[in-house]
């Protein structure tokens, strides 16, 4: 008896010795113990934790990889193959790396998602967005980089069309190229460059952001369903009468969330890791061959929309000397840069999609459904039907925004209540 | 707030307290020898008196018009449902979630702590080597690679095995003075100096030399001077500590199998 | 809410299968999915794969003690039958002495059954027709002008192609129709494992592990219950 409390005192005395030089307490119950949070929630507000579980498996399995991972153009692709039948277990590395970067992305277009559909990027939340859309594009930057290092042919060919891209851009365009190469060609000096910045660079600073979106979010407050502010009844204590501690409350339900969590994407790192040829596609079980380009060039699903937005512009504007591959370009960044504007078109006085009006609604599901059909043309070839279709679901994705600051403000809106 | 438990009393048969980890106030009340407790779902300690007060007061009109209505029952039974406090309950879900998340991260780690044991191409590389000894003469001496290590394999002559009892006042393991292989006629050894890894060089020849006026065949390492003889043993006084090793092997007729024991 | 989650229905229909289904001249591949899990199926395979395959074809990413070891093959029937030559070690790859690409222009079968699909190499090796314009006197409906000769007509039979477009036997081979498609489902049963390995390990364990997270969702679900109940 005596012993446990003398032990108790022990780790308390020395808590209190490091908290004085290193405020480890003060920072836990501020960002974890305490951290107030809305009582009510739903679903959509689990994505956040799951996503930092996803980084997590990539950055380990990651590391594994680049263990036995070889970074030539000599050497890539039979590294790969190395990984997946000489080292123990590289094959479950490899899958669960491949199969995480789908799971990241799944899980970002929902967590983004679900910041639209209750506008949390609202007042004073913008920093938070924008930092979570740094991320998104740091994140599609992170993956396609990665998504070269294989070195097979959906690699190669695949990054030679986004390559090509930049070489689109007047004047700079072909230089860019090849600076950004290192080469006339896309080759192993550039297999070089994207594993170094694939591996440090891009990574280090998605942590970077992700500790900036995690202290901006702690210090504005989690949002909610109801767009209830729930700090402006407070008990005595300064506790939000509706929020509740991190820990436990927010801890022990994000744990059932990733129990479903892994049992998704064991199931298909287990049973169907290249999912159908579309987490890991047919071609990219050969070799590289500059030669040879593959049939039909897919991008993996994560990129389908944005590729089919990109392929959609079939018309430049000529008098202004811009082609129509410069064109995509500029509306393919476009599409991505949107959604970091987002927080200052959106001019409505409540922050969630429940009280805001018909037309909130629609633009929501306009926004949701040509993402998707675009995303289903990006992974098919194209013909005059869908690339039809295409362009049409590119207005949609951008309407939404575009029209926001009208409609927002002059759409009826209901009453927030003022408690969750 | 502290996480340890807090109990309230507040009057007779009326009190409140938190629960382990938890910073909402419970509320406890005892009418007539029954006991009722639950969550007053807050943590401001004015506001759950006053709960626990209007509590209190439903509980009692509710009692009184049990006779008559029926609705009042229901209500009655449910907020008895509401009541259920199972410390024992908790405790063993958080032991039990505890567990489970302690084989959750050791599953994690068996994969990978197994990714780093040697791989199929490391294991093909240090595969046992076979070598034909049919070629090989009396005298001679050929270097085989056997994971990255030279092996020294030496056809022993007559000469040589008849001198190695006489070397035994010279060499620290005196009881070895037969060769050390399974089979008499030939001498397989590490060819790595047991002092700091050098390559021992093999001198058969029967002469007197720098080092040692009455050589009389062996191993000599040009580093830091230290002597074998032809059976791998190490001399006395030099800085090699202990005889070359001897690497597992094994003889099938004619051909050494270098990596496999008999 | 609810209407958006059914706007994700879609996705589960593009998630079935990537590009477009043509199987060469034919409209759909025949359906095959590989078992790697039959061991006497793999060994059949193994058989046929040595027997035709090997002459022109190698699979340099294959290791013949890997191969031993998951199909059950006794060590003195791998080095006397199978590897046949002294000079071959057992961890070595399957290539025979072959060059990476050998002079024919055979292409390595390792990783094919992934390039290309099972279904795509099981119709692939059924449909060969007689055609004397090819060089090799054989044609495919799946690789019209393939260069690759009907190494297999004397398990198949002659086949023909009648004008509208379907195949015909025109001679018996030495198995039956029925025979000789179980034999298709042995080779590609064995290249899909030649394919990858660890697939044996990984559809005999995935189950246990998947098993495992459903009873962790089930803890902490009643232990995130347990707490929820306080705030609800």
């Amino acid at each position: 008896m005596s012993e446990k409390e003398n032990s108790k005192s022990f780790m308390s005395s020395m808590m209190s010795w490091i908290d004085r030089r290193f405020p480890v307490t003060e920072n836990l119950e501020r960002h974890l113990t305490k951290h107030p949070v809305p009582k009510k929630v739903n679903f959509y507000y689990l994505f956040g934790a799951l996503l930092m579980v996803v980084f997590m498996i990539q950055v380990i399995t990651g590391i594994w990889l680049m263990m036995f991972y070889t970074n030539t153009e000599e050497g890539a692709f039979a590294s790969i193959e190395y990984i997946m039948r000489d080292v123990e277990y590289g094959w479950l590395m490899r899958y669960m790396h491949s199969t995480g970067a789908s799971a990241f992305f799944f899980l970002m277009y929902f967590h983004m998602f679900r910041g639209l559909l209750y506008g949390s990027y609202q007042k004073p939340k913008e920093l938070v967005w924008l930092f979570g859309c740094f991320l998104l594009f740091l994140l599609m930057a992170e993956g396609f980089l990665g998504y070269v290092l294989p070195w097979g042919q959906m690699s190669y060919w695949a990054a030679n069309v986004i390559l090509s891209l930049f070489g689109a851009i007047p004047y700079i365009g072909p230089d860019l190229q090849v600076w950004i190469q290192g080469d006339f060609v896309l080759s192993g000096i550039t297999l070089s460059r994207f594993f170094a910045l694939h591996v440090v660079v891009v990574p280090l600073l998605m942590i970077a952001l992700v500790v900036f979106h995690i202290f901006a979010l702690h210090e504005v407050g989690a949002g909610n369903p109801e767009g209830v502010d729930i700090e402006k009844h407070r008990d005595a204590k300064g506790m939000p009468l509706d929020g509740a501690p991190f820990h436990p409350y927010k801890t022990f339900s994000a744990l059932p969330a990733m129990g479903i969590f892994f049992i998704v994407f064991f199931a298909i790192v287990f049973f169907a890791p290249t999912g159908g040829g579309y987490l890991i596609e047919k071609p990219n079980f050969e070799e590289a061959n500059f030669l040879k380009t593959p049939d039909h060039i897919a991008p993996v699903w994560y990129y389908a929309p944005f590729y089919s937005i990109l392929r959609a512009v079939t018309f430049g504007i000529p008098f202004l000397g811009i082609t129509s591959k410069f064109l995509g370009f500029i509306i393919f960044a476009a599409s991505i840069a949107i959604l970091f504007v987002v927080p200052w078109l959106d001019r409505s006085n409540v922050q969630s999609i429940r009280y805001k009006g018909i037309y909130s609604k629609i633009a929501m599901i306009l926004f949701a459904s040509s993402f998707i059909t675009l995303g289903y043309l990006g992974t098919k070839p194209v013909n005059e039907l869908r690339t039809l279709i295409a362009q049409i679901c590119t207005i949609f994705y951008f309407a939404p925004f575009i029209l926001m600051p009208i409609y927002t403000k002059y759409e009826k809106t209901l009453e927030v209540p003022e408690r969750l | 707030m502290s996480k340890k438990r807090k109990h309230i009393h507040i009057l007779d048969g009326m009190s409140l307290y938190t629960r382990d980890r938890s910073p909402f106030y419970w509320g406890y009340l005892n009418i007539g020898g029954k006991i009722f407790k639950k969550s007053l779902k807050t943590t401001d300690r004015k506001e759950a008196e006053k709960l626990l007060f209007a509590w209190k007061n439903e509980i009692f009109s509710n009692s009184m018009n049990l006779s008559d209505d029926q609705d009042h029952i229901e209500d009655h039974d449910h907020s008895k449902q509401e009541v259920i406090v199972d410390d024992k309950r908790r405790k063993a879900l958080l032991i039990t979630s505890g567990i489970m998340g302690a084989v959750t991260v050791a599953g994690f780690a068996v994969p990978f702590l197994s990714a780093w044991k040697p791989s199929e191409k490391a294991k093909a590389l240090g595969a046992s080597v076979k070598f034909d000894l049919s070629k090989l003469q009396p005298g001679a001496m050929a270097i085989v690679e056997w994971r990255r290590t030279p092996i020294f394999v030496v056809h022993q002559t007559q000469e040589a095995i008849d001198n190695l009892p006489k070397l035994n006042s010279k060499v620290t393991d005196q009881a070895n003075d037969v060769l050390p292989s399974s089979n008499n006629k030939f001498t397989v050894l590490k060819g790595v100096c047991t002092h700091l890894s050098c390559a021992p060089k093999y001198h058969p020849e029967i002469e007197p030399k720098a080092w040692d006026q009455d050589w009389l065949g062996g191993f000599f390492c040009p580093c830091h001077g230290s002597k074998f003889d032809l059976a791998g043993r190490v001399y006395k006084g030099v800085p090699a500590p202990i005889n070359l090793e001897i690497p597992p092997h094994t003889f099938s007729g004619n051909t050494l199998i270098i990596g496999e024991s008999a | 809410m609810k209407k958006f989650l059914i706007l994700l229905i879609p996705l589960s229909i593009f998630i079935y299968s990537a590009g477009e289904n043509k199987c060469g001249s034919l409209e759909k591949c025949d359906y095959y999915s590989a078992d790697v899990h039959d061991t006497y199926s793999l060994q059949r395979g193994l058989g046929i794969y040595m027997n035709y395959c090997s002459t022109c074809h190698t699979l340099e990413l294959l290791r013949w003690n890997r191969l031993q070891r998951d199909l059950d093959i006794p060590e003195t029937i791998l080095i006397e039958d199978l590897i046949a030559n002294p000079d071959i070690k057992i961890a070595d790859y399957m290539t025979f002495g072959l060059p990476e690409v050998s002079a024919i222009g055979a292409p390595d079968l390792t990783l094919r059954t992934r390039v290309r699909g099972e279904d795509w190499i099981y119709t692939y090796l059924r449909t060969f027709y007689e055609d004397p314009e090819q060089l090799t006197g054989t044609n495919n409906l799946v690789y019209p002008g393939t260069s690759m000769p009907n190494i297999l007509v004397g398990l198949q039979g002659i086949q023909t192609l009648d004008n509208d477009g379907t195949i015909k036997l025109k001679s018996e081979g030495s198995l039956s129709r029925a025979e000789f498609d179980d034999s298709m489902k042995d080779l590609v049963n064995f290249l899909a494992y030649a394919s990858e390995p660890a697939r044996i390990t990984r559809e005999k364990n995935g189950i246990f592990v998947i098993l495992f997270f459903i009873i962790f969702t089930a803890v902490m679900w009643l232990l995130y219950r347990e707490y929820a109940k306080e705030i609800k």
